[in-house]
C-alpha cells in the first residue's frame, strides 16, 4: 500500500495546509493566552509544528509494519508508545533547543521556554496518537475496501461457473441417431443426407462453441432452434408437429443464449420419444410490457410411464434466469391432462 | 435352402430404412415387415414368427427390452441402439449381436452371419454370457417400470405406482391403487 498521504500533489496540500491551521491556532494560543509576543509566538509555533508535520509523514512506515495482523495488541501499543515517547522528546527538545541555542530572543520567551518542554512534550503524544489513529483508520477502510472487490469478484467467478455448467449439455445419443440417419440417407437419399450433415454441422457449431457472450437476441436462438427441431424431423418424419407464435417484434429481443434449446429438447423426450402418436408443439414469443414472455406446449400420453416430474434441464433454465436477472419465479411449468407448458419471463433491458 | 425371414422394429424411418438397403445384399434373407413401434412388433413376432428381429431398445411406451418378455416366439434379436450401455443386458437376453448406431455395412453383416450360425443350431450364446454377467453387477439400474400383459392387454405400470409385490409360485401379484396384476416370471 502507497503512502496514503504523499501520492499525490491534493493530498500534500491538504495535510500541510492541516498543520498550518494547527500551526496559527499553536501561534494565536501563545499570543493571547501566555501574552508572548508574535515574533516569539511564530517562531515557537513553526519549529514545533513544521517539524512534528515532517515527522508525521514518516509515521506511516511503523504503522504499516506495526499491523494487528501480525502482532498482538499488546505489543503494538508498546511499540507506539514506545515511538510516541521518543519522538515527542525529540521534538520538544528541538523546539527548546533551536530557539534557545542559536536565536537571539527576548527574556518573556526565554522563561516560557523553560517551562514547555514537559507541555511540548504532551502535545506531542497527542499529536502522534491523531496522526497513527489516521493512518491506522487508513489501513482498515482499504483493507475493507479490496476485501469488498475480492468478494464481488469472487461471486462474479461463480456464477460464471455455475451459468457454465448449468448451459445446455448436448445429449449424445442424439448425434449418434443423427449421424445413423445420414448414414442411411448417405443411401436413400445421398442429397437430404448433404443437407443433414450441413445441419448437424451448423447445430454443433453452436451448441460446441465457447459462447463468451451469455446473451444474444432471440432471433438467432430461433434460428438454432429450428436447425434442431429440423433434424428431429428427418428422424421422426410427421410424428413432430411444430407451429410458432412469435411477434415480430420480439425478434431483437436479447435473451440468454441456449436457453430455448433445452426447452425444445424436453418437449420431444417427453413428448415425440414417449408417444405413439404424433405429438403437436407449439412456441410462441410475445412482449408483455417489459417482459418477453416464451411459452412452449407440447402434448404427450399421459399413460407413458416416464413421469418423473420436471427434468434436469427445466430446472437448468430456471436456475440460469434467476442467477442472469437476480429473480425468482420467471419459470413456470402447467402440466394438463396430455398437453404440457412451459413459460419463461425474459425482463427486457433497455438497450 | 429355405430363406430367413426377418421383421424390423425402430421408431426412426431412416433408421429400419438402412437395415433394409443392408438386408437387399443378403439373398438368403427376406424383411417380412417393419414397425415403428414394440407393440406392433411384437404382435407380428408371435404371429408371423420371423428368425431375425432387429430391435431398437429406447422406443415410445415399451422398450425393445419389454418387448422381449412377452414373446412367445424366440427368434434371433439383433440390438441397434445408439445405447452403449445396454450391451450387457442385451447379451443375457441371448442376443445374437448388439450394433451400436451408427454401424458400418462390415459390422452389420457380421451380425447377421452370427445370427445366422445360431439359427443353424450350433453355439448358442446363452452360457459364456451368463458366467460373464455374474460377476457384473455394479451398474445395477433400478426398475422404472413394470410391463404386464394380461390376455391381449398390455399395461405399464411405473415403478412408483407399486406398493405390494407377492410371489405366487411361478408368478408375481403386482398390487398398485385399485388394482392388481399377475405377472408371469421371465
Amino acid at each position: 500500500m502507497n503512502h496514503p498521504i504523499i501520492k499525490n500533489k491534493a493530498t500534500i496540500l491538504s495535510y500541510f495546509g492541516f498543520w498550518l491551521s494547527v500551526a496559527i491556532i499553536h501561534m494565536l494560543s501563545l499570543v493571547y493566552s501566555h501574552q508572548l509576543n508574535w515574533s516569539s509566538s511564530i517562531i515557537d509555533s513553526a519549529i514545533f509544528n513544521i517539524s512534528y508535520s515532517l515527522v508525521g509523514l514518516g509515521l506511516w512506515y511503523p504503522c504499516r509494519f506495526i499491523s494487528p495482523k501480525s502482532l498482538s495488541l499488546q505489543r503494538i501499543l508498546e511499540s507506539h508508545l514506545f515511538a510516541a515517547v521518543i519522538a515527542s522528546a525529540m521534538i520538544a527538545g528541538l523546539a527548546n533547543a533551536i530557539p534557545l541555542r542559536l536565536m537571539t530572543i527576548d527574556a518573556d520567551y526565554r522563561l516560557f521556554l523553560s517551562n514547555k518542554f514537559l507541555w511540548n512534550g504532551i502535545i506531542g503524544i497527542l499529536y502522534y496518537t491523531v496522526i497513527i489513529s489516521f493512518y491506522y483508520l487508513t489501513i482498515y477502510s482499504n483493507t475493507v475496501k479490496q476485501q469488498i472487490i475480492k468478494e464481488a469478484e469472487l461471486k462474479i467467478l461463480v456464477q460464471e461457473a455455475e451459468l457454465r455448467s448449468l448451459k445446455f449439455q448436448i445429449n449424445p445419443h442424439f448425434i449418434f441417431n443423427s449421424l445413423n440417419s445420414i448414414n442411411s440417407l448417405t443411401l436413400t437419399d445421398p442429397e437430404k443426407a448433404g443437407e443433414m450433415t450441413i445441419k448437424l454441422a451448423d447445430y454443433l457449431r453452436y451448441t460446441l462453441s465457447k459462447n463468451e457472450q451469455q446473451q444474444r437476441p432471440l432471433k438467432e436462438e430461433l434460428d438454432s432452434v429450428k436447425l434442431y427441431l429440423e433434424i428431429e424431423k428427418v428422424r421422426f418424419g410427421d410424428k413432430i408437429d411444430f407451429s410458432e407464435d412469435i411477434q415480430e417484434c420480439s425478434h431483437k429481443i436479447n435473451v440468454p443464449n441456449m436457453i430455448l434449446q433445452p426447452l425444445l429438447e424436453n418437449a420431444i423426450k417427453h413428448g415425440v420419444y414417449e408417444s405413439l402418436e404424433p405429438v403437436k408443439i407449439r412456441l410462441s414469443c410475445q412482449r408483455n410490457g417489459t417482459f418477453l414472455k416464451i411459452t412452449l406446449e407440447n402434448t404427450f400420453d399421459p399413460e407413458s410411464a416416464k413421469q418423473s416430474g420436471p427434468g434436469i434441464g427445466l430446472k437448468n433454465i430456471k436456475k440460469r434466469l434467476t442467477i442472469t436477472y437476480n429473480h425468482k419465479n420467471l419459470m413456470d411449468t402447467e402440466k394438463l391432462d396430455n398437453l404440457f407448458k412451459v413459460n419463461l419471463f425474459i425482463p427486457i433491458s433497455e438497450n | 435352402m429355405r430363406k430367413l425371414t426377418a421383421i424390423i422394429i425402430d421408431d426412426e424411418a431412416p433408421a429400419r430404412a438402412i437395415i433394409k438397403i443392408y438386408l437387399n445384399e443378403c439373398t438368403d434373407i427376406i424383411v417380412d415387415a417393419e414397425y415403428d413401434n414394440a407393440f406392433d412388433g411384437l404382435k407380428a413376432i408371435n404371429e408371423n414368427k420371423p428368425d431375425l428381429v432387429f430391435l431398437d431398445i429406447q422406443m415410445p411406451k415399451m422398450t425393445g427390452f419389454e418387448m422381449l418378455e412377452f414373446l412367445e416366439h424366440k427368434p434371433q434379436i439383433i440390438f441397434s441402439t445408439a445405447f452403449e450401455q445396454y450391451a450387457l443386458k442385451a447379451f443375457e437376453c441371448s442376443a445374437a449381436d448388439y450394433l451400436l448406431k451408427p454401424y458400418s455395412k462390415q459390422r452389420f453383416m457380421e451380425a447377421v452371419e452370427k445370427a445366422q450360425t445360431y439359427l443353424q443350431g450350433s453355439n448358442k450364446p446363452d452360457k459364456a454370457f451368463k458366467k460373464l454377467t455374474k460377476y457384473n453387477d455394479e451398474n445395477i439400474e433400478y426398475l422404472q417400470r413394470v410391463v404386464v400383459k394380461n390376455r391381449t392387454e398390455i399395461y405399464i405400470i411405473p415403478a412408483s405406482k407399486l406398493f405390494r409385490i407377492e410371489a405366487q409360485d411361478d408368478y408375481v401379484m403386482l398390487y398398485i391403487e385399485n388394482d392388481n396384476f399377475l405377472k408371469q416370471k421371465p
